[in-house]
Order: structure tokens, then C-alpha cells, then sequence
């Protein structure tokens, strides 16, 4: 091991999450390089200034407040199944069919305003693909994160890179129109919406690193 | 067999039963799970907030959807798994609500919560750690959400990269990505701060 080992790998070897044989070599490397041990030294000065700071108590109310709002949201309930039973049953159902009704539009206009609001300030946006509604949702340019089932990717210049991964890492190609690709989403279900993006997407499957083009 | 099984407790599997009692009116149930996880729920949403009075709104706001939910509860995690997927799941809905259409998360004249309980260390040293700790709970409050997540959870809740994975959603590696990047970034903030 001759080059900085990287943060992931400190960080793992401070939670003894490395394999015998991994924590030995770094160990070696630490022996012969300052910075990474300096950098060791830093992260567990962070971890243990994080293990010491205190169990904050949450004021002597906050008991009685939460079981006074679950026992109002009960009876909240209950008033209104007690008045919807005191409707007879065609006005229960066209009142509800009215309400039900209003709420829906209410809600698609709230959420058009807030997408539209969201998208003009979306640098903390995160996207997720796993909604199939969003898959139809162009990318807008200044969002970095994205969420597809249970990974996540970070845009390093035009490149989705998935967690984890180094950008500079070698990846077989693959085509997305190519058959390979439409085999690997059948194998591997949860690639499907990654073949709807346009940008290259660089992870890992099982061994190998792959860069969906 | 089948009469056996009828008479058999609830469940086997006592986080299970809670729900199964909640499920059926029980509510020393709820009560129960207040009393087991009430103090971590309220902790986790103060170092998502960094703010007190936020975070006792924040923990009332979980408890009623833990009553709400509680009976779908499966067995299929622990309890301790889905409490804390239920209020980071609603720290992140209202707040980065209110990143985006109020303000930024940070409030430099907010509380630390940092109070070093090693009476043994002599004033000076206390003072110094004390100083340390306040730092890395204000850096903790300026990290991206995703990496902040994964510290408090394995710092502050001391939890195991497995159940952190289970919590957020997200494969081991993600974990340990995530973590290693947010300690190193809270390195280089107090490093430069000192």
C-alpha cells in the first residue's frame, strides 16, 4: 500500500469493520505515512467528541403533550365518524363523494405549485426514481443526488457515480440500447429506471463496476 | 393444533405483541413504546434540528404517526428499527419542507445539547473538550442531510452498519460511504476551526 488510503478505509478501520487481513496492511501503511495517520488521529478525535455529546432530556411536559394530542386525534376521529353516522347513508356518500372530490384538486394544486417551486430551487432537491410517476420528470441540471431504489448516485461532472465508488474507477461499458442491457434489467430488475436516464451511470454489480451509456 | 395455536399468547416476538396489543385497543401499549423510545425519537430529531423547542414539536408529530401506523407494524425489523424509520422519515419530510420555502437549517445562536459529563478531567480540559463538542455539533448541523443521518446514527445512536442500512433504505456500502465522508468532513471543519 503506497498511496493515501482513503476515508472510507479509516473510517471502516475505526469501527472495526475491516477484515484481519485489511487492518493489517493498513496498519502497516500507517506505520510509514504521517498524513493518513494524521488523518486517523482527526476522524477519532470526531468520533469520540460525537460519543460525547450529551443525551439532551426533553422538557418535563413532553409526555403528557404527546398523549394529549393522540387522545385529541381519537376523539377528533370519533366526532367524525359520529357525525358521518348521523348523516343518512345516499347524503353520507354524496358528501363524501363531494369532499373527497375538493381534497383531491386541492391537493394536485398544491403539488403542481410546489413542484414548480421545488424545480426553480432545486439545489437541495434529491430525485427519486423509485415512484414510477418520476421516471417521465426530466433531470433538472442543478440537482447532484439521486435515488434509485436503494442506491444512490452523485454526479461527478457528467457521470452518475453510485456511492461508494471512486469516480477514476475502471467500468465496463454498456450500451443502454445494446441487448446486454435489456439481459442485466432482467436480471436485475431495479436497473430498469436507469436506462431512462440520459447521462452515464457508473456501479457496481456484484464484482464488476459498469457504465451505462 | 389449530385450537393450540388459538389459545397461545399473541406473539412470540414481543415487539410483535405490543403491536398486536395496540392493534386491539390496548393503549398501555402505546405507552409502552413512548416509554422505550420517546427520549431516543426526541434526541435524533434534536440533532436533525438542532433546535429544542422544534424538536419537542418534532417528537409529538411522531408519536401521533407512530399511533397511527403502529398496527401495521410486521415483525419483519425490530421496533427499534421502524421507530427510528418513522421519525427520520418525518424529520426529513418537514425539514427539508422548511430549507426550502423558509430557511436554512442552521441557527448559529441555537443550543448545542454538548455538556461533557467526565467529571474527572480538570476545568481546563473540560472547558477545551466542551469547546470541541460545541464545534462538532454545529459542523454535524451543516452536513448534507444523507451524511449527517448516517453519523448521528452511528456515533450518537450507536447503531450497527446493518440496521443503519435497514433504517435508511440503502446497501452496506452506501453506509460506510456515507459515514466515512461525513466524519472526514467534520474533520476538516474542526481542523480548519483550530
Amino acid at each position: 500500500m503506497t498511496a493515501h488510503v482513503s476515508a472510507e478505509l479509516l473510517s471502516a478501520y475505526l469501527d472495526h469493520e475491516l477484515a484481519a487481513n485489511e487492518a493489517q496492511e493498513l496498519e502497516e501503511h500507517l506505520e510509514s505515512c504521517p498524513e493518513c495517520f494524521a488523518r486517523l488521529e482527526g476522524m477519532r478525535r470526531v468520533v469520540s467528541s460525537l460519543g460525547h455529546l450529551e443525551r439532551m432530556a426533553p422538557s418535563s411536559t413532553l409526555d403528557q403533550l404527546v398523549m394529549r394530542r393522540v387522545v385529541l386525534a381519537g376523539e377528533q376521529k370519533s366526532w367524525l365518524d359520529r357525525l358521518e353516522s348521523s348523516l343518512p347513508s345516499y347524503q353520507r356518500q354524496s358528501n363524501m363523494l363531494a369532499l373527497f372530490s375538493v381534497v383531491i384538486a386541492l391537493a394536485l394544486i398544491v403539488f403542481s405549485f410546489l413542484y414548480a417551486l421545488k424545480i426553480r430551487q432545486s439545489g437541495v432537491i434529491e430525485v427519486r426514481f423509485d415512484d414510477p410517476a418520476w421516471e417521465s420528470v426530466s433531470e433538472p441540471s442543478e440537482v447532484t443526488h439521486l435515488s434509485v431504489g436503494d442506491m444512490a448516485f452523485e454526479l461527478h461532472g457528467e457521470r452518475w457515480i453510485e456511492e461508494g465508488l471512486d469516480p477514476a474507477v475502471e467500468a465496463r461499458v454498456v450500451e443502454r440500447g445494446a441487448p446486454e442491457a435489456t439481459e442485466l434489467t432482467k436480471l436485475h430488475p431495479t436497473l430498469e429506471p436507469l436506462l431512462e436516464i440520459e447521462r452515464p451511470t457508473v456501479l457496481k454489480l456484484g464484482n464488476e463496476v459498469i457504465e451505462l451509456r | 393444533m389449530e385450537a393450540m395455536t388459538a389459545t397461545q399468547p399473541l406473539s412470540s416476538n414481543p415487539d410483535l405483541e405490543l403491536a398486536e396489543r395496540h392493534r386491539y385497543g390496548d393503549e398501555a401499549a402505546f405507552e409502552e413504546v413512548y416509554l422505550r423510545f420517546g427520549s431516543m425519537v426526541y434526541n435524533l430529531a434534536f440533532r436533525m434540528c438542532g433546535k429544542e423547542e422544534k424538536a419537542e414539536d418534532l417528537t409529538q408529530e411522531i408519536f401521533l404517526r407512530i399511533h397511527r401506523h403502529l398496527e401495521r407494524f410486521n415483525g419483519r425489523s425490530s421496533l427499534k428499527t421502524w421507530v427510528y424509520r418513522v421519525a427520520l422519515n418525518h424529520c426529513r419530510s418537514k425539514l427539508s419542507r422548511r430549507r426550502i420555502f423558509t430557511r436554512p437549517l442552521a441557527d448559529e445562536n441555537a443550543g448545542e445539547g454538548v455538556d461533557l459529563v467526565d467529571a474527572r478531567r480538570d476545568p481546563e480540559q473540560r472547558t477545551l473538550a466542551q469547546d470541541t463538542a460545541a464545534q462538532v455539533a454545529r459542523a454535524l448541523r451543516e452536513l448534507k442531510p444523507a451524511f449527517r443521518e448516517a453519523v448521528i446514527l452511528r456515533d450518537l445512536e450507536g447503531m450497527t452498519y446493518e440496521e443503519i442500512a435497514e433504517i435508511l433504505k440503502i446497501r452496506i456500502g452506501t453506509v460506510r460511504s456515507r459515514i466515512a465522508r461525513g466524519r472526514d468532513r467534520l474533520r476538516t471543519v474542526l481542523e480548519k476551526q483550530s
